[in-house]
């Protein structure tokens, strides 16, 4: 009896051992795929990182677009505002100084740890503490992340636990129609 | 006796000329044909404007339920549509044929053959060598399952199947389960229902009721509902998926199916078996069908040298023209009389160009049923169709474009329609905003369309609309001044330039001046437009002419035009070209734009904004300029594979549209006349319902020949690349002479203006 407690015993903590929390980081080629859900219907969206120094482009790839979206270093590290346009017009689509794409910068990010808040596109996007909402499957692995809810507009956006880079992996409730959850996460 | 001998000799040779000229052509009809690629066309048997449509479901994903082999079949449901994009509709009271236990819902095969012709499919399962024969009549459809010998004999009946099912219980475009209901009445009867809601056009929930006879009687069975199967013979409708697992036993191999459908009852679906199809045969079900189809569309007789190709692309494509709308008269379940009842307008944005008219060039008395039962809507349900399935209204794209086919019918003169009810049913759409039913039906942005003479962005769809509208009064105004309705036309004819109020006249691109642009209420011209609803951000994207909708992250729904660019729309002016060739900076400018137009591919072949722009040419003197663009569109475009269309069919409007075009005539909807381009037939005769015949025939044309040289009509020169609809309607001939090289015909009298 008493060797099958401390089995008993082995097992939890085995478990807890072994059930790490993932986190996925962004390497040279490392592909993202998101499925969005915008305006009733269903696309699939891919995001290949190509990261030069310290900036990071993205390859966007999704029906019927091809786009090189490009974030500058201090974007990356300052930057205080998502870019909305997303490859249409141009093979490559060099963002301002201020604009990241599918993340946010590392700056917002620290704000979050230490204000739990931060601004982006002059709108606040506050801590939801509450912790069934922290985390996120992705491809059957669960994902740290930080649940934020914005001020007025109520969207709801989960940052992966990544002060690199504060990969967004989830949105809901976008006023702006267009609601991505990242999938799979491959490093090539 | 000589003089006898003679004339019986004459009477032999006579009725041979006739057997000789009047050919079979029902087997020039290739069902697949734009079944797979872009234009998911409907490949199972169905009579003209048949409501039953019975056909494998390939998962419950496709429109039309067909997907190409190796896909799996889920089975063979009875009521589908033809050439829809979008969300799925119907897809009712699927069947499956198995051998096994009685223990399972799932009974997927796979396809090793598949042989498809007009009024027939057939296939035979890899798993089980179940072969499937269908035929249908009108609200029957008739299965002949031919089971290995030794093996027992199942059959699946699933209400509780319906395509474009989803997990998301609200979502847009999908059907939605509400109830169904099954219960085995004897042992060679199952009865039944499936109530579904949504689809397409967001629509409220229809019933489809069947009943279904066997030619031998049921040995074992279980019913289903919800996930459970039990033993009682009947499962009443408590919102829960409902069916019947049937077994008939090792006995012959053979067994045969009728499944009688009704939009009222379980017993109108018995009672519409036993009036249409009270036998057992089915080669005699199929035989019905073909005489049906035969005697439409041998109604075009094509030249006999005619390619093998070219038959089964005009006849497919006639084919095509009339599986939509479907007749469902006597099967209204919204009111009772005596008119005729038609659904799956799906929709008239995509049909009026082509379909409809086609449909009064062949079937002009069917044309004259269905705008009657347009009109019936009207009475009751407060507004004309635009996208009706389902028996619901909705959903509206651009324009209220039933006054297109109305003032169509008009300037045609068909007979039998109550005009003056038209005229109101079309005011109504132009001056009662539909009070947030935009979507349904009438004019979505009208108050602003009236105050300010164009529907301003802001609105979805602001710019098809203003364009569409104007175009609408325009048919209006026709109409009235028919009716003598003076004022009305005067108010109406203006309003028909409301299109210009969005003519930006400055704007460049690709070389070209002038384009439907955006404008706010205020007046103010938009470059950059706000997308999305959020309250503190405004992103905008910047809006060009280019541009297909919107960029792919913006409501496609929501946008300025609707499946189109300004490129498309700005030339999409039917009733006033004149007027664009000259805002367009006159012939040359407008010539060159056109050239831009088709030259750098902003041209869109797969969809109907476009559809006459290929003809604007005439209106600048050139109509052998349109000769060559048509020409090389259907060369490039279309073909008699199972990707020969370009686009949604869309009930038919992408296959007349080439059906025309290959005859040399091509209608500018809601007018009087046809445009006329080289044909790609030597000789056609079109038989007319009044008796009368017209024909159209070629000299020395070929390949470099494709020039028209000189006409004549009736045995006089013709001059005009027209022709209106009364002399084709009184019958004779225009014989057209070819060249190697363009001339003067056709280049000085140009088609009508407003």
């Amino acid at each position: 009896m008493k060797n099958m407690i401390l089995m008993f015993l082995f097992c939890i903590v085995y478990q807890n051992g072994t059930a790490q929390n993932y986190v996925p980081t962004i390497k040279n080629n490392t592909e993202l795929n998101y499925v969005c859900k915008l305006h009733g219907q269903t696309r699939t969206l891919t995001l290949t990182a190509q990261t030069v120094g310290d900036g990071l482009t993205f390859k966007l790839e999704t029906r019927g677009v091809k786009s090189s979206i490009v974030m500058l270093p201090e974007a990356i590290k300052n930057g205080t505002e998502l870019s909305f346009n997303q490859g249409e017009y141009a093979p490559v689509l060099n963002l301002k100084p201020s604009e990241t794409f599918f993340m946010i910068s590392r700056s917002a990010y620290q704000d979050l740890l230490k204000k739990g808040s931060f601004v982006y596109n002059n709108t606040t996007y506050i801590l939801d503490n509450n912790e069934d909402k922290n985390s996120v499957s992705i491809d059957g692995k669960t994902v740290e992340t930080l649940h934020v809810i914005a001020q007025i507009d109520e969207t709801e956006m989960w940052i992966i636990k990544n002060p690199e880079f504060p990969l967004i992996c989830k949105i809901i409730k976008n006023p702006l129609g267009i609601n991505p959850t990242l999938v799979k996460v491959t490093d090539r | 006796m000589k003089i006898y001998s003679k004339n019986i000799l004459l009477g032999i040779s006579f009725l041979f000329t006739i057997a000789v000229n009047a050919q079979i052509v029902h087997q020039y009809v290739d069902p697949m044909i734009g079944s797979e690629g872009v234009g998911r066309v409907f490949i199972g048997p169905s009579c003209p404007y048949g409501m039953v449509k019975p056909s494998p479901d390939c998962t419950s994903s496709p429109n039309s339920g067909w997907l190409p082999m190796p896909k799996e079949v889920t089975g063979f449901s009875q009521v589908h549509v033809s050439g829809t994009g979008g969300g799925p509709k119907y897809g009712n009271i699927q069947i499956m044929p198995f051998s096994g236990a009685l223990d399972k819902m799932d009974q997927t095969s796979f396809r090793t053959e598949e042989n498809v012709k007009l009024g027939y499919y057939e296939t035979v399962f890899k798993e089980n060598n179940i072969k499937t024969e269908i035929t249908t009549g009108e609200k029957v459809s008739f299965y002949r399952f031919t089971y290995p010998k030794n093996k027992s004999r199942e059959l699946k009946i699933d209400p509780g199947f319906f395509l474009g099912e989803e997990k998301i219980p609200e979502a847009r475009e999908a059907q939605q389960f509400v109830g169904s209901q099954i219960e085995i009445v004897s042992e060679t009867e199952v009865r039944g229902y499936s109530r579904i809601r949504g689809g397409w056009n967001n629509g409220r929930a229809y019933t489809v009721y069947f009943w279904a006879v066997f030619d031998q009687p049921i040995a074992k069975y279980v019913t289903y509902k919800d996930g459970k199967f039990y033993n009682e013979k009947a499962q009443f409708d408590s919102g829960k998926k409902t069916a019947a697992l049937l077994s008939f036993g090792n006995g012959k191999e053979e067994l045969k199916v009728k499944i009688g459908i009704s939009f009222l009852s379980e017993l109108k679906a018995k009672n519409n078996i036993e009036v249409e199809v009270p036998h057992w045969n089915f080669d005699e079900v199929l035989k019905t069908l073909e005489n049906k189809w035969e005697n439409l569309l041998s109604r075009i007789q094509l030249s006999k040298d005619t390619s093998e190709d070219y038959k089964k692309m005009f006849y497919t494509g006639l084919y095509h023209t009339m599986i939509m709308p479907v007749n469902r008269t006597g099967e209204n379940p919204l009111w009772t009389n005596d008119e005729p009842y038609y659904d799956d307008f799906y929709t008239i944005w995509d049909t009026f160009r082509t379909s409809s008219p086609l449909i009064t060039l062949i079937d002009s008395k069917r044309k004259v049923e269905i705008i009657n039962a347009m009109l019936n809507i009207y009475k009751r349900e407060g507004y004309l169709p635009e996208g009706r399935s389902g028996n619901d209204n909705g959903r509206t794209q651009g324009g209220s474009n039933a006054e297109v086919v109305i003032a169509d019918a008009f300037v045609k003169n068909l007979k039998g329609i109550d005009y003056e009810l038209a005229l109101q049913a079309m005011l109504k759409d132009a001056e009662v905003p539909p009070g947030g039913n935009e979507e349904r039906e009438g004019r979505g942005g009208l108050i602003d369309y009236l105050k300010l003479g164009y529907v301003p962005y802001g609105t979805d769809r602001a710019g098809n609309r203003t364009v569409d509208y104007a175009y609408n009064d325009y048919n209006i105004a026709i109409v009235a001044r028919g009716l003598g309705k003076t004022d009305l036309y005067e108010r109406y004819i203006k309003q028909a330039d409301s299109w210009q109020n969005l003519w930006r006249g400055d704007y460049e691109n690709n070389g070209a001046k002038g384009f439907i642009m955006p404008k706010d209420k205020d007046g103010k011209w938009l470059d950059d437009v706000v997308f999305g609803e959020s309250k503190i951000q405004k992103p905008t994207f910047k809006y060009t002419p280019v541009i297909i909708e919107s960029p792919w992250y913006v409501c496609h729904w929501c946008v300025f035009f609707y499946e189109g660019n300004s490129w498309e729309y700005s030339l999409s002016i039917p009733h006033d070209v004149p007027e664009l060739v000259k805002k367009s900076g006159g012939e040359k400018a407008f010539e060159s734009r056109l050239n831009t137009f088709f030259d750098s591919e902003l041209y869109n072949v797969a969809n109907e904004p476009s559809f006459l722009t290929p003809c604007l040419y005439h209106w600048i003197g050139k109509p052998y300029l349109s000769s060559d663009r048509i020409r090389a569109i259907i060369k490039r475009s279309f073909n008699t594979s199972r990707e020969g269309l370009p686009g949604n069919d869309d009930s038919g409007a992408m296959s007349s549209w080439l059906a025309f075009h290959m005859m040399g005539l091509y209608p500018n909807a809601g007018q009087p006349y046809y445009l006329i381009n080289t044909p790609f037939i030597k000789e056609t005769v079109v038989k007319l319902e009044n008796g009368k015949s017209f024909k159209i025939t070629t000299k020395k044309m070929s390949d470099k020949n494709r020039y028209i040289k000189s006409a004549l009509l009736n045995g006089k020169p013709y001059d005009k690349a027209w022709i209106i609809h009364d002399d084709i309607n009184n019958g004779g001939e225009l014989i057209l002479e070819m060249d190697s090289k363009p001339s003067a015909w056709g280049t000085v009298i140009l088609p009508p203006k407003k």
